[in-house]
């Protein structure tokens, strides 16, 4: 019931911004026409699927691991702040290095191993052969 | 005859010790970027357009189509070993062709779909050869409105296709359509769901949604779970078992040579391509077999004829490219900009005045496909081996590739906030239920689709009557009903025969 719910409040929003970006203008349709005609088709069929039958993920015989999952989350959504200070290199050793011993149980020296190692691989493929200006962060 | 000799100085073109090179690395490079989730050509090919640089335009154009249709074949490595599609093309080879390697025939999946690949590529650059600037010059007198009915039976096939409930899949096209409009709209040039953010004026990246819908999202969807779900299915490395069966084989006839057409034409149209083909191709076969029970347990059909669609599709989208100088998708979109910088603008001139461009690439993608087949059947364990990096280096390392890759595309660490949260997005409505894939073909198509809408209720002075008006854009429309409503009047038949 979440999901379909948060569809038709998302089309909502949306329905009610796109008709003040107009939907016919001068003589042609509007900025607002295709947002509309989207929120509408979004809404209308996220109402129908509250009383549809969810298309659940094929069932693994896995058991979760919350934990896991929360590990990881929090540590995608801080990686870019980590970005932002560090650099994408150094947050993306350090993202690695702690999903690696926290999350996947690993032990420090292979977490260590593989974070570095993988770092570096990836600065010498992006940076150094692909010249991809990577961030540095407010530390340079 | 001409075309004869032209083809001859295209393998000229295409021999040379260094554009060989560069076939083979384009077709190593993409087959191993198809096997790694997350990692798409689109990204793939804008990390190597710096590369392309120190080639000259032919090579850069080689090397990039290489990994294009190198990628078409890598995909399904991974959609039939371990039910995760190495790129988006390859999301529907998962359903059977997982289902077959859970029966023990995961080397004839990943034969057929190999041999399957080769022969509908082959048959495309044929078809390129031969029947593309014509068949490009009907494209081309699609105006507007033709254009946005196509895709309205693009968008309804989508639906049909889409796993599960066809009413979420509804909404997911309505969701891929309203992200589409973020950014400022190209005719009044307002900002539309920008909020202030300078960011958002352009948009998000093709790239950087399907990173996140598709790789993000399923590091997540790995993770939740204990055991690791990426086990590769056994499968036998000797040649003999790697080739289908005489069963197999014949039932593959028809699903490659339909793939092939489906793809080809499809790879022509503007907002088509390979996974829109692979897609359709699957639909197709599913409505025409005479066991459509089997679809989703493991028939070799659903196997065969998407992987010809997909790797015909990307083959043939290069027309509108060469012929037209219209990128019919991202990847294209991407090559396009290779040749640009170059100094080369793709189009209906381009046959003229740089003739050795288009009959080169087009003779390096029958060497490329040759090369790809020799690559994929008896180094398919080569490529499994990097499936076997235990999962949580899998799922750090997608995330480490996904990150360096969104932000590289533009060098904003924005694409990385928002590749980011469309992970958690793409992982939030497959646990609500619902399928991703829809989403992002709408995503991909809602542009184009916008545009032509406007224009064709202009042209129709606001009267949406104008659809039904050609008889081309009527016959689409048609289709488009036929497609929503068939299906039911079957059902309602089949409830009211007696059993």
């Amino acid at each position: 019931m979440a999901g379909p719910l948060a569809l038709v409040a998302l089309a909502s929003v949306a329905l009610f911004l796109a008709w003040d970006y107009g939907l016919w203008s001068f003589g042609s349709p509007g900025a607002g026409l295709m947002p509309s005609l989207a929120a509408i088709m979004l809404a209308a069929t996220s109402l129908l699927a509250l009383g549809d039958k969810p298309t659940a993920e094929p069932v693994e015989d896995e058991e979760p691991d919350p934990g896991r999952l929360a590990r990881y989350a929090i540590a995608l959504v801080a990686l870019v702040p980590a970005i932002l200070v560090v650099g994408m290199m150094p947050a993306l050793g350090l993202f690695m290095l702690l999903c690696l011993r926290l999350a996947e149980r690993m032990s420090w020296r292979s977490s260590l191993t593989i974070a570095l190692c993988g770092t570096a691989a990836s600065w010498l493929l992006f940076e150094r052969l692909l010249q991809v200006p990577l961030p540095r962060g407010v530390w340079g | 005859m001409d075309t004869l000799a032209n083809l001859a100085m295209g393998f000229s073109v295409a021999m040379t010790p260094l554009n060989l090179v560069v076939a083979l690395v384009g077709a190593f490079v993409g087959t191993a970027v198809g096997v790694l989730p997350g990692l798409g050509p689109t990204a793939t090919i804008s990390l190597l357009l710096p590369i392309s640089v120190y080639l000259d335009r032919t090579g850069a154009v080689i090397l990039m189509s290489g990994i294009y249709y190198g990628a078409m074949y890598g995909g399904s490595i991974t959609s039939i070993l371990i039910k995760i599609p190495g790129e988006a093309a390859s999301v529907i080879t998962c359903i059977d062709g997982y289902q077959m390697a859970r029966k023990g025939r995961a080397g004839a999946a990943l034969g057929i779909s190999a041999i399957g690949s080769f022969l509908a590529g082959i048959a495309a650059t044929i078809g390129i050869a031969f029947v593309g600037p014509q068949v490009a010059t009907v494209a081309l007198a699609f105006g507007p409105v033709e254009k946005a009915a196509m895709l309205v039976l693009g968008l309804t096939l989508i639906l049909g296709v889409g796993q599960g409930s066809k009413i979420r899949g509804a909404a997911m096209i309505g969701l891929g359509l309203l992200l589409g409009t973020v950014g400022i709209d190209v005719v009044s040039g307002e900002e539309r769901f920008v909020f202030d953010v300078p960011s958002l004026r352009d948009g998000f990246g093709i790239a950087v949604v399907a990173m996140g819908l598709f790789g993000l999202s399923e590091v997540l969807m790995m993770v939740e779970q204990k055991v690791a779900p990426l086990v590769i299915l056994s499968y036998s490395r000797r040649l003999r078992d790697l080739l289908p069966n005489r069963e197999e084989a014949r039932r593959s006839v028809g699903p490659v040579a339909r793939g092939s057409v489906i793809g080809f034409l499809l790879g022509l149209l503007p907002g088509g391509g390979a996974v829109i083909a692979s897609f359709v191709s699957y639909l197709v076969e599913k409505k025409i077999s005479r066991r459509p029970n089997e679809f989703g347990h493991g028939a070799i059909e659903g196997v065969a004829g998407p992987e010809a669609a997909n790797n015909a599709a990307a083959q043939a989208s290069f027309i509108p490219l060469l012929c037209l100088g219209i990128p019919a998708n991202a990847v294209i979109g991407v090559i396009m900009g290779a040749l640009l910088i170059h100094g080369v603008t793709p189009g209906p001139r381009l046959v003229a005045e740089h003739p050795a461009i288009f009959w080169g690439v087009i003779a390096s993608m029958f060497i490329g496909n040759l090369m790809l087949v020799v690559l994929n059947i008896p180094l398919v364990g080569l490529f499994v081996s990097l499936l076997r990096v235990p999962q949580g280096i899998m799922s750090v390392m997608i995330v480490l590739f996904c990150t360096i890759g969104s932000f590289s595309l533009s060098n904003s660490l924005f694409d990385v906030g928002a590749m980011i949260a469309f992970g958690f997005l793409g992982y939030g409505l497959r646990k609500a239920g619902f399928d991703v894939a829809p989403l992002l073909l709408a995503y991909v198509l809602g542009g184009m689709f916008e545009q032509s809408l406007r224009q064709g209720l202009i042209i129709g002075y606001g009267s949406p009557l104008i659809f039904l008006q050609s008889p081309i854009s009527a016959a689409f429309l048609v289709l488009a009903a036929l497609v929503i409503v068939v299906p039911h009047l079957v059902r309602l038949v089949s409830r009211a025969r007696p059993t």
